[in-house]
């Protein structure tokens, strides 16, 4: 496979335009239910906006080096790079990776993601994906902390 | 009480009552999608959120990204992280 996404070509689009099209009968509720995904939004956008790191997920296929494939996707994840936060679930291979650039590592070390990554594991293997994704978002912001607080004395 | 009323009170309404809560829990059609159990196959498509661009606050949307070309990607320095299994 050359590409990771594939998306439904529209009734009238070409190969290239495909992807460009804005097709109000797209029903993203097919994998994971609205509350659900708003849920997953809160986590990922609110552990972003108070730690100043990019928090992204991924859940999909991590290929047989799941590591070196979730390291790669990282470098590609937008942003800055080395602040950038990488949650990447392959519930078809019971494999979760976090990956945390060289400035997210400093701040959320690789302990904590291991505690996060222990609490997320426990989670799925209950069936609950998007709740674990959450509560290890949240650990690991948490360990993480305002970036507002590294450069303030205690006030 | 005569054994009517008796049979009805005693055995009639647990009975509604059961057939109640049976109607209730198994007619409803039953889920959309389905539950995810550990150790099934995955068969859905990758998708990969990203957090939601700076704007007002409580705007319920996702954004999926697209892989980008892997050759002006660079590393982030030395990575760290962790893995788990399940």
């Amino acid at each position: 496979m050359t590409r990771v996404f594939d998306t439904e070509p529209h009734d009238s689009g070409t190969r290239e335009t495909s992807t460009n099209v804005i097709d109000e009968e797209i029903h993203h509720d097919h994998l994971f239910s609205y509350a659900q995904l708003a849920r997953l939004d809160e986590a990922l956008t609110m552990s972003s906006r108070e730690t100043g790191l990019r928090f992204t997920l991924y859940i999909g296929d991590l290929g047989t080096q799941t590591r070196t494939r979730a390291e790669e996707m990282h470098s590609q994840s937008g942003g800055h790079i080395a602040e950038s936060v990488l949650v990447a679930v392959s519930p078809g291979q019971r494999v979760v990776e976090v990956v945390t650039g060289a400035a997210a590592a400093r701040r959320i070390p690789d302990r904590a993601c291991a505690l996060a990554v222990l609490s997320m594991t426990g989670s799925f293997a209950a069936g609950d994906l998007v709740g674990g994704i959450v509560n290890g978002l949240r650990q690991m912001s948490d360990q993480a902390g305002h970036p507002s607080a590294l450069r303030h004395a205690h006030a | 009480m005569n054994v009517a009323e008796t049979l009805l009170v005693f055995a009639g309404i647990p009975l509604a009552i059961i057939a109640v809560m049976a109607l209730l829990i198994f007619v409803p059609g039953g889920r959309r999608r389905p539950r995810y159990k550990s150790g099934q196959p995955w068969e859905h498509a990758p998708i990969w959120y990203e957090p939601h661009p700076d704007g007002p606050a409580g705007h319920v949307s996702h954004a999926a990204l697209e892989a980008g070309n892997p050759g002006h990607a660079s590393t982030g320095g030395p990575l760290g992280g962790a893995r788990g299994t399940w």
